[in-house]
């Protein structure tokens, strides 16, 4: 059975159509690219399956639970974490308290006994910080704990997000566009950063990319969105030669014409 | 995953945090040699000679004194050194004394304590809450009808202060949290006002509830509570009380700020709909910092009610909500010890100024502070707000947040 599995689900937003009948199943241990043009429902997507939205029709079920309409904290707990586009890091605390709240639902420490403090507290608290140590230097920011996460260079930034969604111990993680605004050698080494996460951490990754040579670089898998519908789904190589990808990506008639669009 | 030698310098490097953070406000200061003679000759001297010659040293300009130094010592360091000196002035100064004063400085603890409690909810959890009286007169009321007698407005229970305090606090916890479900999704200004209706509707309450509350008359002959088979009678006896009550809150709430607890609560604040998809379920910790900052206020209206041996509703109104915010704003949010000196400062100093007089330029302007009293403190607060919107002892977080508009705003402007 597919790990996570989206059956027909179509989001509007007063009357507009952002997803369209989307069924989409990922397999355990792969990583899926999802490409699309601007606007075509990618994050429209990520947002439908970590609780941001709601679908206004179909099912997401994720580990043979349904999951749509749950709350945002429920599904983190139910085991879905993702990054954002637009970082959204909590931008005044250190990296390693970012890393730290993602840690949040693995830790048992409540009001009285934060008080009391009894020795099992500080030795949680003293393992957990010696993860998100570890987490971090995972992602490459090993040294860079107690920086401000808004002090930290734009690419830190991004690792940063990954390594506070892998503290909540995901078995899906959704990255959304990993390398945006990257210049070529800080998205070589992310593709390298994802690389790991597939063979080293055994994650199962759903990923946005605009990125031609990371989405070929990474993914097992890739579906492809247009104007909210899905469009094409399958190898790297298949869906390169896909007639209706091209022509969602450069517009119809431009695998005749010859020239830009 | 690898790396533990590097996560070993990670904590090395954690540990260094506190002095890292020091020596970052030091610089930015650029007087570490004056904090240091502040903090270690200044104020203990000081404390002495309150403590030893109060017939040579007017005891306000003592207090104003050891306002100025607290806030130059406790901006400059964390240090427990600085807490415990000012501590031994709070609890050796009031002894010296006259009624009047002394009863400024319980008024001073108590509004600190309330203030410790509010900093939980705005300062930790960023919710604007302008009806934190409502606890303050759950807290009042409680002890007020348990204790008094039947002919005093209460309903003779008789029941001991001591065991009012933690009825007092759970009570005022679980209103906290009754008034804290409709609000859980409003945020900033749509908070406030809904926060400030709450206030004004317990306050009317109590006006209207007759046969509860005994309604604008209100409950009197409230007895004074008693410790080890002796009687507090005086304010002056309650606020050691008081000052107790005011260090446990602000040791548990800086605990609790430094956990787990503490920093769902900074990511709330930080981004609320981030801190839920990373786990944190944030109906129940916005919900918890209501309870918690409700709790306290709660044990000061127990303690204000145990002083007054008399309450009535008006003792409950806005300007209570208010002048708790204002003073952890001006204090410097999310920081206990601003809370203390905001208190210090926007509870004392109007009485203090009381009877200042200035010998300027051969005129005697002996009038000064009776007249004026009000205009100083308001300008003062002002002032304050201009130069450090932030506060005067804002918690580092806070002060970056604040930083953050800053460069924001002069982005846009330009």
């Amino acid at each position: 059975m597919a790990l996570l599995s989206i059956r027909e689900v179509t989001r509007t937003f007063e009357g507009l159509v952002a997803l369209q009948n989307v069924s989409i199943e990922v397999e355990r241990l792969t990583v899926m690219g999802v490409i699309g043009p601007n606007g075509a429902g990618k994050t429209t997507l990520f947002n439908l399956l970590t609780g941001f939205y709601r679908p206004t029709s179909g099912e997401v079920w994720f580990e043979g639970k349904r999951i749509d309409g749950l709350s945002l904290s429920r599904i983190a707990e139910a085991g879905i974490s993702r990054t954002f586009q637009n970082i959204r890091l909590f931008a005044n605390m250190t990296a390693i308290e970012n890393v730290l709240v993602g840690s949040h639902l693995h830790l048992s420490t409540n009001v009285v006994t934060a008080i009391v403090r009894p020795p099992a507290v500080a030795r949680e608290e003293r393992r957990a910080t010696q993860a998100a140590a570890e987490l971090l230097a995972f992602a490459g920011l090993a040294g860079r704990e107690n920086e401000l996460a808004r002090n930290l260079a734009y690419g830190e930034q991004r690792r940063l997000e990954i390594a506070r969604a892998l503290a909540v111990r995901p078995r899906l993680l959704l990255l959304d566009e990993p390398t945006a605004g990257m210049n070529p050698g800080e998205s070589a080494g992310m593709t390298g950063l994802i690389r790991r996460l597939r063979d080293d951490l055994k994650m199962t990754i759903v990923l946005i990319e605009h990125q031609m040579r990371v989405v070929m670089g990474v993914c097992d898998v890739i579906t492809v969105l247009d104007h909210g519908e899905k469009i094409a789904e399958g190898k790297p190589e298949s869906v390169q030669q896909d007639r209706r990808v091209v022509e969602a990506y450069l517009g119809t008639g431009a695998v005749l014409d010859s020239g830009p669009p | 995953m690898s790396g533990g030698g590097t996560a070993r310098n990670a904590m090395r490097d954690l540990r260094g945090l506190p002095e890292r953070v020091r020596s970052q406000m030091r610089a930015t200061r650029g007087g570490a040699a004056v904090v240091r003679f502040g903090h270690y000759v200044l104020l203990p001297v000081l404390a002495v000679a309150a403590g030893l010659a109060p017939e040579h040293l007017s005891i306000r300009w003592a207090f104003l004194a050891i306002v100025l130094i607290a806030y130059v010592m406790l901006r400059a360091s964390s240090s427990l050194f600085g807490v415990a000196v000012l501590a031994a002035t709070l609890v050796v100064l009031p002894h010296y004394m006259d009624t009047f004063e002394r009863g400024i400085m319980f008024n001073i603890a108590l509004y600190a304590l309330l203030g410790i409690g509010l900093n939980v909810v705005v300062g930790y959890a960023g919710l604007l809450d302008l009806g934190y009286v409502a606890f303050f007169a759950t807290g009042a009321y409680l002890y007020a009808l348990l204790a008094a007698p039947i002919r005093g407005g209460g309903f003779d229970v008789g029941t001991s202060f001591w065991l009012v305090l933690p009825m007092a606090m759970v009570l005022a916890a679980l209103v906290g949290v009754v008034l804290g479900i409709p609000v859980l999704r409003l945020r900033g200004d749509y908070l406030a006002i809904v926060t400030l209706g709450f206030g004004e509707i317990i306050r009317i309450m109590a006006n209207n509830e007759t046969g509860l509350t005994n309604g604008p008359v209100g409950v009197f002959q409230i007895p004074k509570p008693h410790f080890f088979g002796q009687e507090l009678a005086t304010p002056f006896e309650l606020y050691f009380v008081v000052i107790a009550g005011c260090f446990v809150a602000a040791f548990a709430t800086e605990r609790v700020r430094d956990s787990r607890v503490g920093r769902a609560w900074e990511a709330i604040r930080e981004d609320e709909d981030v801190a839920a998809s990373m786990g944190v379920n944030t109906t129940f910790y916005k919900l918890l910092a209501f309870a918690m900052g409700a709790a306290i206020g709660g044990a000061g209206g127990v303690f204000f009610s145990a002083k007054q041996s008399a309450i009535d509703p008006t003792s409950f109104n806005l300007d209570v909500s208010i002048n708790v915010l204002a003073l952890v704003i001006i204090g410097g949010m999310g920081n206990v010890r601003g809370v203390l000196l905001g208190a210090m400062l926007l509870i004392g100093l109007p009485d203090v100024l009381r009877d200042f007089s200035i010998d300027f330029l051969f005129v005697h302007l002996s009038n000064l502070g009776a007249d004026y009293r009000l205009v100083i403190f308001g300008a003062a607060l002002v002032a304050v707000m201009v130069l450090r919107p932030q506060g005067l002892l804002a918690s580092r977080r806070r002060a970056l947040e604040f930083q953050q508009t800053e460069i924001l705003e002069s982005e846009l402007a330009t």
